[in-house]
């Protein structure tokens, strides 16, 4: 087989296998979005249809009205995982700014150290954030919910920034410092702008992480439509409408429109930031 | 005047000696070279000077304050680095702006001086692009640009052409000279190349292990080295040295030559005695005879003729040492003869084998 003929049987075995997988990545997906579009009572119908007979907007009208309100859902968890995404960041800057950088004895095992908090499996820390968040009266509330949302980010996000800090050379800090700016402006104006492949994808990470969480959303929120994100929403959608399939697919379309235009946005940054790991310079 | 002082500098890292009590002024508006081999010393002096090193004790002074505690942020210096530096997410025109902005200089002024700046080192056209779309040498000058641009008391470079391509290294080199000479800056310059260091030097700065070997006028270093390793390290080719003795009769003696003892330096080196000594002299120094007489008393074996145009370089042993002669273009002599060499009197230079120091008459 000559060199050219490998590389195309390469590109075709990379384009199978990507069909693949994306077949089985797309296929829930599809058929969640089929059945947002059958009017209500027919999605079970057989034989089995893989196309609409006929598209009805039913679902929609009924999930956005006063009954459900998804909206209300929807912007909930816009704004939880914003706040969240926003604070995680600023804090896990910081502190990877202080691993990466500054000289002090442990810091990479305080980097491990921060980890260990994020290996423990949810259902663990759950009880003890119920106490945590109730004791400061935040139970039924968004804040109660963007705390520890915010908390459970900082490890990952902080391990992520730190080796993209690590991989800048150091002589942009002393060039900047000579230059005549402190510290905190040369982590704003120099640090933070080269590390920004790696804030979009720890980024990006924590926006999806709190969009779909929902043991903690499900804990705090307490039944209160004012403090329900929308998993939590979704799920008692599948209990207050009996079994309407239709709608809850609706809802469930509706909740992944922002997430997919959010990814689709900074995919290019966000696949950057985790392969690269240390910058180019 | 922006003269800068470092006063009894001692710096550690750890258990190892950076820098061995150290005192040195670098003189106002005046270009002060700092030499010597990786490890000596220079660039962690310069950057104590810079504020990016605290000394470990001493102090260091710019104009006539003690700025020991002052940030790097504060103190009037510029500084170029080894490799640029240059913030890559930003175009040329804010790399050069950012010392002005960051003093809060006014916006119309920034203007005007980024500009004027980047025209007066031909970067006028490449304000637009970023740091990855330049040349090295484009890079290098956006780095002098950088540091030119806000007028500092002191400028400080850190091995700047050292990333250069050889032919352009020599081109900036002239002209970060000019650039000096006209605007007048106390500037302190590192470089490991002593080529560069003769070349741009107001004062020279030799340093080995920490410690100021001799500092001076570059021509001073070169006739009058303090030292066997300033003599060695000063110059291309470097001196040739040949290990010897005085054993009396007004003669040194070394393995396979004699050679009758400078009139000057009689003095110093019947002072020595019988110490073991070293006789330096510089290949150009050196007079090659095809054909020795009877009277020669330093006679060598042709190793290797190199012709380089306008001179030849001679490589010769002389007993068991190689030492090597610069001679006119038209010289005619083969491999392996034997020639006789005669070292111009008052270039020899002689130095005490163990303590390394040169001897001079008043000394």
């Amino acid at each position: 087989m000559s060199k050219k003929q490998r590389q195309r049987l390469h590109i075709a075995l990379s384009v199978v296998v990507t069909i693949g997988v994306a077949f089985f990545a797309l296929l829930p997906l599809y058929w969640i979005v089929l059945t947002s579009l059958k009017a209500p009572g027919t999605e079970f119908r057989l034989p089995i249809r893989y196309w609409p007979d006929e598209i009805s907007l039913e679902p929609y009208r009924t999930i956005l009205g006063p009954d459900f309100n998804v909206q209300r859902a929807i912007l909930n968890s816009l704004i939880v995982s914003t706040v969240t995404t926003i604070g995680a960041l600023l804090l896990a800057s910081l502190a990877a700014y202080t691993i990466a950088r500054l000289r002090f004895t442990y810091k990479w095992s305080s980097l491990l150290f921060i980890q260990v908090a994020s290996m423990l499996p949810p259902i663990i820390v759950i009880a003890p954030t119920f106490l945590i968040i109730r004791s400061m009266g935040l139970l039924g509330s968004l804040p109660g919910l963007i705390i520890p949302n915010m908390i459970y980010n900082i490890p990952l996000s902080t391990w992520l920034i730190a080796s993209y800090f690590a991989g800048l050379p150091f002589e942009l800090e002393d060039a900047a410092k000579v230059d005549g700016s402190p510290p905190l402006r040369i982590f704003r104006q120099i640090m933070l702008p080269l590390a920004a492949p790696g804030l979009f994808s720890a980024g990006v990470i924590a926006f999806l992480g709190s969009w779909g969480e929902f043991m903690l959303a499900f804990t705090i929120s307490m039944g209160l439509p004012e403090a329900q994100t929308i998993p939590v929403a979704v799920q008692g959608y599948t209990m207050a409408m009996q079994r309407q399939w239709t709608w809850v697919a609706a809802a469930i379309v509706l909740s992944l429109a922002p997430v997919i235009v959010l990814v689709m946005v900074f995919q290019k940054w966000v696949v950057q930031g985790l392969t690269l790991g240390s910058a180019k310079y | 005047m922006t003269k800068v002082l470092a006063e009894n500098i001692i710096k550690r890292f750890g258990s190892v000696t950076a820098i061995n009590d150290v005192t040195i002024e670098f003189k106002h508006a005046e270009l002060t070279v700092m030499v010597g081999p990786s490890g000596c010393g220079k660039t962690t002096l310069l950057r104590m000077v810079a504020g990016l090193e605290d000394p470990t004790s001493g102090n260091i002074h710019i104009g006539d304050r003690v700025v020991n505690d002052v940030p790097p942020w504060h103190r009037d210096v510029a500084m170029v680095f080894q490799n640029y530096a240059l913030y890559p997410h930003m175009t040329v025109f804010d790399n050069i702006a950012y010392p002005l902005r960051s003093r809060g200089e006014p916006k119309s002024e920034i203007k005007g001086r980024v500009e004027q700046t980047a025209a007066s080192l031909g970067l006028g056209h490449l304000l637009d692009r970023k740091p990855r779309q330049l040349s090295g040498g484009q890079m290098q000058r956006v780095a002098v640009g950088r540091a030119i641009v806000r007028r500092p008391g002191v400028f400080l470079m850190d091995e700047p052409l050292s990333n250069l391509d050889a032919k352009l290294r020599v081109e900036m080199r002239a002209e970060l000279k000019r650039l000096q000479e006209d605007i007048g800056v106390t500037t302190i310059y590192v470089t490991h190349d002593q080529a560069e260091a003769m070349t741009m030097a107001d004062t020279l700065i030799v340093m080995r292990d920490g410690v100021i070997l001799q500092a001076g006028p570059p021509q001073t270093l070169y006739d009058r080295p303090d030292n066997v390793f300033v003599a060695g390290f000063i110059g291309s080719p470097s001196m040739n040295f040949l290990p010897c003795r005085y054993e009396g009769a007004g003669c040194l003696t070394g393995r396979g030559f004699t050679y009758p003892v400078p009139p000057p330096l009689r003095a110093p080196v019947e002072a020595a005695g019988a110490q073991p000594l070293v006789l330096g002299i510089r290949p150009e120094d050196i007079g090659v005879n095809p054909q020795p007489g009877p009277a020669d008393t330093v006679l060598a074996r042709v190793y290797m003729l190199e012709p380089l145009g306008r001179e030849n370089l001679l490589t010769l042993e002389v007993g068991d040492v190689m030492i090597r002669a610069l001679s006119g273009p038209d010289i005619a002599v083969s491999l392996d003869q034997t020639v006789a060499l005669n070292f111009l009197p008052e270039r020899v230079r002689v130095f005490d084998r163990t303590a390394e120091k040169a001897l001079y008459p008043d000394a």
